[in-house]
Parts: C-alpha cells; structure tokens; sequence
C-alpha cells in the first residue's frame, strides 16, 4: 500500500451549535447541552461555556457552579442525528472511504480523491464550505498521513479550524506534543512513561523498544511505533459496530430493586431494538453499575460484569435475564446512582434469514419482536413498552450516540 | 503384476476415482488408486478412509498381482494417450511401467501391502438392503442434495437423511437450516428402518455412478458404513455421526394462503430480480394479489427490479421475502413445465412448496426480514 491521505471531520461544539443555530437567542451565549437533572451530565459544552472550564462528561450540578449564567438545555437526539446524516452525506460528497466515529466526526480516507479536487488542503477547504452551507454549522479538519496525526490536527486547530500535516512535517509536528496524545496512552500508561522519562512524543520515538517492552509489555512497542507516526490503521467506510451499550444516570439514588431492574429491562429491549435493525446478534452482555458513594469529585466506583451466552441472542428478555442475573451476582444492599447495560461479540445474521429449526419459545419472541418493532418503526418508542418498563424514559437512557463502539 | 487393458475401460475405471482421491494430503498413499488382478479382470480402488470406491474393468491379466500409483497421473496419461489397448506391469521397487504405441512412462509407486482398506462395516449385524432403479435413485439425490449444508461445523446436517418410514419407501431429507428438501419413493424391499446420514462427498460420488444407464442399484446400510453397489462399481461410505434434526417438526401442517405459478416463469423472474439483489443475501420480495405475483429486490448500492407474472391465487393480498436462491435452487432441479404450488401462513412462517400432481416431494424454506 502506498502512502495514503486522511482527513479528520470533527463538528465543532456539536450539539450545542446545533441549539444556537436552530435558536439564533442562544447564540454568542453559554449553552449546555445535557441532562437537566441533579445527576445529569453535561454532553456538550458551547465554546462560550467552555470559557467557564465546563466540559462534557462533567456533572450538570458543577457545570452550573462553575457557569451559572449558562443556559442549560436537554438534547435533541432526533435533531442530532438528522444533521449528522446530513453531515455524512457531505463528507460523501468527496468520498466514498468515509469511517464515521460518532455522529458528529469521522475519518475519510482522501487518497484517491486528491487529484480530482486539486489536493488534500483544497479538500478540506471545500469540505468547510460544504458542511456550513448545508447544516450552517462549523467543522474543524486535520489532514495527515495517518488517522492518528489527522485526528489530532484537527483538535489542535479548533475551533472552525483546518490543519494539514503533511508526511515530511509529520515528525517535527508530533515529537513536541505530550505523550499522552498518542492513542492508548491512557493515565496509567503515561504514569508508566513518565517513570521513565518519557514526557513528550519526541521521548518515546526515541526509547529503547526493549526497555518499553520491559515496563509496558507489547503495549511498548506498539505505542512507540504510533510516536514514530508508524500506524498502518486504514480508514474502515462501514465498519460494524463492535457493541452496542445504553446506560442511564438516576435523578436520585436507587437501591436493589424493581425500578432498578425495569430500567434494566428497558435498556435491554432498546438495545435488543437496534440489534434487530441492524441484523446482528451478540453474545456477550455486559452490566455496568456505579455506586452512589462518592469517592472524589466527580468519582464514584464503577462495577461491571459480563458474561458470554451459549447462543448470541437479539432478543431483549433474553439480555434482560443475563443482565438481571449479573446484577444477582453484584452484591447487594448497594446504592447505586447508574447503570447501563451493554452487549458485545457481535455477529451479522446473515442478513434477515429465520432459522427453521428454532424451537417454539424462540419463533413466538420472533413473532412478538417482529410486531414490536414494526410498531416502533411507525410510532416511535413510546407507542409500546414493556408493562414494567413504563414511566421509564428511554430516551435518557440512550447514551447521546457517545456510546461505546 | 503386468496387464493390459483398453484405453476406454482404464478411463472408465479412473473417472470414478479421481473426486475421491485427496488433493491434499499428508499419507501420500491415499492419492494413489490401487489396482489389483483378479478372476476375471483387474479392478480399480481408491478411498479417502472416509468413502471409497471400487471398479471391475476388463483386462488380459498376464501376470497375477497389486500396485499401487498416483490416480491423478496415471488418468491423465490415459487420457492423454491415443485409443489403443495400454499394457502396465510393475517393475522393482513398487515402480510402474505405462506403455501404449510407442509411449513408455515410468512412474513411481508404493507397496500395495500399505494401501489402506475400504471403509467397511464394524459390525457384523446385517441390515436389510434394498433394491432401486438408478434412474429414480438419482431423481431422488437431485432433488435432495441441493440443500445439504454446506457449513462444516453443522456436523448433523452436512448430508443426506437415508431414511425408510415405512416398509417399500425410502425417503432423502437434506436441509441446511434454513431449508429443507424431502422426497420419498417407493422402493423394492426392505422393512422399515431408521434413518442415517450420507456424507456431502459420498452423495457426489452416488451422483457420479448414477450418471448415465439405467441398472438396479443395491444400497445397503450396515455398521456404520453405507455400501452401494451398481454393475461393475462398488461404493461404501462411513455415515455422519449426528442427530439429523427431527425435520417432521418443521413441515406446516397447513397453509392458510396458496399460490400456483409455473416452474419456468417464477424461475425465470427471480433469476432476473435477484441480480439486483444483494449479493450476500439475495432478497427479493415477494407481494402476492389475487390473479398475480409481484417479485421485487432493492439494493441500496446498486438499484431495484421487479417483475409480475401470473399467478392462481384467491384471498387478501399477502407480502413476503425469502433469500432467492433457496427457490431457485429448488426450482433449477424441477421440470421447467411443471406447476408449482406454495402455501404459506404469515411473513415469519416458512413457505411450503409441493409439485403439482406429486404428493412424494414438498420444500420447505424460511423466509427472511425485508
């Protein structure tokens, strides 16, 4: 393979300018986006709220400490992912390699699109025009030889930014920055590297492997490789998704119980939802519990449990009862403030073929799934829900398409 | 050992060798066919250990004997080589001579003492066989063998259900999960009997000895191993080990909707819409009005197709998808005059599908989410 372009598409302040652009009101003002109640988190913080030290992630309750005059709005999802398929369309538009992350950001592979648009900068020059004239919303671009360089480019240029590292400025662009900027070096990783002197990028391109590989194993190696701008990772146009999660923050704490396990049951179904639209089963089912004594600001521990299923399932009662009995496995008497529920080990069905050898149980939760969804394709996912689950918002319960992957 | 032999009765001999023969394989010997001298002739063997095969050729045996050499080769010289009788011997050191005309091959061999045994019986309870002309035998495999599984970790299903429901039947099932193909015919003999499964590879080579002719073909099943003898030709097989899945259980007790429609039409149609369908699954709707039926396929990368031919049917409109090659398999081995009719009950229910004036064959498949 030769040497490839990839351009890095970040919406700026998504859901937030999506709010100032649809209520002119709001704009030039500090707006975020998130949950409104006491355990709400923010989503996304407007660059005005930013000003204040609000980001996304950060409780509601501090955000609104720290900017009290910030205007605080619950999401849109719908809205979101109408502008972000608009979006997709026009990364389209420039070719067919696009890998989305999220949303509201993705990775395009433009290799073969540089000739027909007069190079890589002429690109992302018209990419900006395109995404403002049609969602009237600002995108930052980072080109680069390698998803990683183009990635952070594009953070180092936000907001409404384009930067473009070209391979021969590659090193002299990464070497200066931290090292916690390499993707996989997380806290740990990095307190590892710092053990050893290593502070900037430039550091760990020019460790020696063996002593990496002492310290870190063959995270090492790997890792130095990335400083060197080594990473043959490809842009993936389609990729599958690798899990699919919903989780949920309580207005107040919860203990064992039936509410608990109807949000449970909620999430599963959600999710057993968006397996059957997209023709996929999971086997592995993952329950996610964060406990309500606080450890820290901001930190509270965080409980999870999984386990992998004889046969991957797209039924929700079938996740429902694995992630019930995850929960049984927790001890209890815990207070929790959220839990979330989330499966992996992904398989494609083979498109939408029934089995004919499926047992009676199995082909009566074929049928009622069936009419399940075909409901909540034409009504939406209020029209129908499980009798326990009822009163339970869902739509808080998505996790703003930040999930997991 | 020395022979001689025509070129036809050699081919004819090797032919039938040749897809049991391994191409791969790490004992050198079962690439090999063996040939050895007997009352009448010689006869020609080659095995995997899992199915093997025998043929009596006619040949002028001058020197009694064994030897053992690579089937491949030794069928393409034959091949090759103009029609005249060949005269093969074995030379020292397990070599072999070929010669024809003016052509001389010597090829290398192996001890014929090592030549592993055919699959047999390990046991010795004798099982009733029965009789059966080749013409329907292959009939039979036709319209069963399409469906086999081909997905090696479903053991059970990767190859013909034998099966005699009743004293003077057999009936073939093949399914690959997502649907299932049954004929039943009545036969010579035999009581009734449980049924055993006959591997993917040996219902090839059952195919492969139904080719041409019209002969009785004598099947039995013993210990384990499926023996099947037509004229000249033997052909055991080690039976899959496995449950076959209990297909009564899958076949509708009645449909609530029928469709009549013509084999050549509605095969016609979903050759032509399924092209646009896509490539993995092959969907292709089915919406069926009184007097007609619509068949459709949307690809998002590439396009839609639909096409309407006519049909028997009475009662409310009725939309379905199904994977179009499970029906254009089905279709493909039935005559392009016949008139087929499907039953079904809803769009999660598999469809039924019975030829016209035959109440021996149905096919069952299930349908998918469009």
């Amino acid at each position: 393979m030769g040497p490839v372009t990839i351009l890095h598409a970040d919406m700026d302040a998504f859901y937030a300018s999506v709010e100032q652009h649809d209520r002119p009101e709001l704009r030039g003002k500090p707006v975020i986006v998130g949950g409104l109640g006491n355990r709400g988190v923010v989503s996304t913080a407007s660059y005005e709220a930013r000003k204040f030290g609000v980001h996304s992630a950060m409780p509601t309750l501090q955000a609104r400490q720290l900017c009290p005059q910030g205007i605080f709005v619950p999401g849109r999802m719908q809205r979101y992912v109408e502008i972000g398929q608009q979006v997709r369309q026009v990364f389209e538009e420039f070719t067919p390699e696009v890998e989305p992350l999220s949303l509201d950001e993705a990775f395009l592979d433009i290799t073969g699109s540089l000739t027909l648009f007069g190079g890589a900068r002429q690109i992302g020059v018209r990419l900006k025009a395109r995404v403002l004239e049609v969602t009237g919303l600002a995108v930052s671009v980072g080109i680069g030889p390698t998803k990683m360089i183009a990635k952070i480019a594009s953070g180092k240029c936000k907001p409404d930014g384009l930067l473009e590292v070209s391979p021969a400025e590659a090193e002299a662009f990464l070497r200066p920055l931290p090292v916690n900027q390499i993707w996989g070096a997380g806290p740990t990783t990095c307190a590892a590297l710092e053990r050893l002197g290593i502070r900037t990028v430039g550091d760990l391109a020019d460790a020696d492997p063996a002593l990496l590989e002492r310290s870190l194993g063959n995270h090492g190696p790997a890792l130095r490789a990335l400083a060197r701008g080594d990473d043959a990772r490809s842009v993936e146009a389609d990729r599958q998704r690798k899990s699919y999660g919903e989780e949920q923050t309580f207005d107040r704490d919860l203990r064992d119980g039936i509410e608990l396990r109807r949000i449970v049951a909620a999430q599963a179904e959600a999710i057993a939802r968006r397996l059957r639209r997209d023709n996929c089963v999971a086997r592995t089912v993952t329950l996610k519990v964060k406990l309500a004594q606080r450890i820290g600001p901001g930190k509270y521990p965080l409980l999870t449990r999984r386990t992998t299923l004889a046969a991957a399932v797209d039924d929700g009662a079938a996740i429902h009862r694995t992630a019930v009995a995850l929960w049984n496995s927790i001890k209890n008497g815990l207070t929790i403030r959220l839990v979330g529920v989330a499966v992996s080990g992904i398989q494609e069905t083979g498109g939408a073929q029934m089995p004919l050898f499926a047992s009676p149980d199995v082909q009566r939760r074929t049928r009622l799934n069936r009419a399940v969804d075909a409901l909540v394709d034409r009504f939406g996912s209020d029209a129908i829900q499980r009798a326990d689950s009822v009163g339970v918002k869902q739509h808080a319960a998505r996790s703003l398409g930040k999930g997991p992957r | 050992m020395e022979f001689t032999i025509s070129r036809e009765e050699l081919l004819q001999g090797l032919y039938l060798t040749q897809g049991i023969v391994e191409r791969r394989t790490t004992i050198p010997i079962l690439a090999n066919v063996l040939i050895e001298s007997s009352d009448d002739g010689i006869s020609i063997a080659a095995t995997d250990q899992e199915v093997g095969v025998r043929r009596r050729c006619e040949a002028k045996v001058k020197k009694k004997g064994a030897l053992t050499t690579n089937a491949r080769k030794l069928y393409e010289i034959a091949r090759e080589l103009p029609e005249a009788p060949l005269v093969i011997r074995s030379l020292d050191n397990n070599w072999i001579e070929v010669s024809s005309g003016k052509s001389r091959f010597k090829i290398v061999g192996l001890d014929p003492k090592e030549f592993p045994a055919m699959p047999s019986a390990d046991s010795v309870h004798d099982n009733q066989g029965i009789s059966i002309p080749s013409t329907l035998l292959k009939e039979m495999i036709e319209r069963a063998s399409f469906a086999v599984s081909v997905d090696e970790t479903r053991l059970n299903l990767s190859g013909i259900f034998f099966e005699r429901p009743e004293a003077g039947q057999l009936r073939l099932v093949a399914t690959d999960g997502h649907r299932l193909s049954m004929i039943t015919r009545s036969v010579e003999g035999g009581s009734a009997a449980p049924g055993v499964i006959i591997p993917r590879k040996g219902v090839g080579e059952i195919a492969k000895i139904l080719e041409t002719g019209d002969e009785t073909v004598r099947v039995q099943i013993q210990g384990g191993v499926a023996h099947l003898s037509r004229g000249a030709v033997e052909l055991s097989m080690r039976l899959v080990e496995g449950e076959f899945p209990d297909y009564k259980q899958v076949v509708p007790q009645k449909s609530e909707r029928r469709l009549a429609v013509g084999v050549e039409p509605l095969l016609g149609a979903l050759r032509r819409v399924s092209i646009v369908s896509s490539e993995r699954t092959r969907g292709v709707k089915m919406q069926i009005e009184p007097g007609r039926l619509e068949l459709s396929s949307i690809n998002p990368d590439l396009g839609e197709a639909s096409e309407e031919i006519a049909a028997e049917y009475e009662g409310a409109a009725f939309g379905i998808g199904f994977n179009a090659k499970y029906l254009i398999d089905v279709l493909s081995v039935l005559g392009p005059g016949m008139q087929v009719e499907i039953g079904f009950n809803d769009e999660v229910s598999p469809g039924v599908l019975r030829c016209e004036g035959e109440t021996d064959f149905l096919y069952v498949v299930m349908p998918m989410r469009l």
